[in-house]
């Protein structure tokens, strides 16, 4: 694998690291503004 | 090739590292805040739908009244944990035509409202509903009414537990009165302090002016409340009233808490000896003159209508009703 090939997937694995990284920490402050008590009680340990 | 091999695998290690990350934030965070409920659920506390005053699959018990009102018919409203309550009183008392639901809410005009007990409260305090079955009001929401010209008048119709709630999984099946307030006081902070797990307590708490947050705040008196940052990672507490927690979200997730070895069952409650209990309050304006509240009134305080809050899993102020 050619050097820039090599640069050009690694960067592209990184953006779509970080960007699952901040979709789940978005989707999680989502559920955590209407989690009900009960549900998250139930939901822990 | 050798070079290859090792930008693969780069490649591969950091695709997994990410994924392994993001496996971490959910099985953590994430999980914890997943809904059990309904997406009606989660935005009216309750699936109104289900509790109908008349409809024939409504899941309410259908008494009736010898007499159904006339005239100007009382505006009611209440908290969520009662919304089966007041639909049966409606459904016992007042004339059909006078409901009208939209298929998701009731509308302006209806003679029943569900917006819950801050909402419930604010509208009673406006003076665009004449009555409402809740629990206590918190200060705020009194101070509210006062402002705007109303003297609420309480009258207790029944009796109902405050319950504390944990996970399933937790082993302390039982705390103290004294316990409890020094959970949420912050004095105690693990679970191994009460016979539990050595973990963090996370005492979760209700939103300002719910029902259950006024009577945690009444339970708990003059001490203030506190929740340890870290008891994200441990095991949480939470309260509600009984029948809400077990007759309308029925979450197989957490069981009841005994207080001072005493569980919160309805011959406990009716017996007195569950430590916290309330009343469920029918609250009005004093300066009121609906001739059809008194009625109301009476009617919840009947034999038919104790039975009726008997049947809807709630403590009658006579325990004989059940």
């Amino acid at each position: 694998m050619k050097d820039k090939t090599f640069d050009k997937l690694l960067a592209a694995v990184l953006i779509l690291g970080c960007v699952s990284v901040i979709a789940l920490l978005v989707y999680t402050e989502l559920l955590r503004r209407d989690v009900s008590v009960i549900s998250y009680i139930a939901n822990g340990r | 090739m050798k070079k290859q091999t090792k930008q693969i695998a780069s490649l591969a290690g950091l695709a997994l590292m990410f994924a392994a990350f993001d496996a971490l934030i959910y099985c953590t965070v994430t999980r914890r805040y997943i809904n059990s409920t309904s997406p009606e659920m989660q935005a009216k506390s309750i699936e109104v739908s289900r509790y109908l005053p008349f409809d024939p699959d409504s899941e309410i018990v259908k008494a009736d009244a010898p007499q159904k009102l006339s005239g100007d018919i009382p505006v009611i409203d209440g908290a969520a944990a009662l919304l089966p309550v007041y639909s049966a009183f409606v459904h016992a008392v007042y004339p059909p035509e006078s409901v009208q639901f939209d298929g998701e809410n009731y509308t302006p005009e209806s003679a029943m409202q569900y917006t819950n007990t801050r909402g419930a409260y604010q509208a009673l305090a406006d003076g665009t509903v004449d009555i409402v079955l809740c629990a206590k009001p918190s200060a705020e929401q009194k101070a509210y009414a006062e402002a705007q010209g109303r003297a609420l008048i309480y009258e207790p119709v029944a009796r109902e537990a405050f319950v504390f709630l944990v996970n399933k999984d937790n082993p302390v099946d039982s705390l103290t009165a004294e316990q409890i307030r020094a959970i949420y006081a912050g004095d105690i902070k693990s679970w191994s302090e009460v016979g539990g797990r050595h973990i963090p307590i996370d005492a979760v708490q209700r939103n300002a002016g719910s029902g259950s947050q006024t009577s945690m705040l009444g339970f708990m008196g003059d001490t203030p409340m506190y929740r340890n940052p870290l008891g994200f990672f441990g095991s949480a507490i939470g309260y509600s009233f009984r029948y809400y927690a077990e007759g309308i979200v029925r979450n197989g997730g957490v069981k009841m808490l005994a207080v001072n070895g005493v569980s919160p069952d309805p011959e406990h409650i009716a017996d007195g000896s569950y430590p916290v209990t309330g009343d469920v309050l029918a609250v009005y304006d004093a300066h009121n003159d609906n001739p059809n509240i008194p009625v109301l009134l009476d009617f919840m305080r009947s034999e038919t209508g104790q039975r009726i809050i008997a049947e809807s899993g709630y403590s009658p102020l006579n325990a004989s009703a059940s």
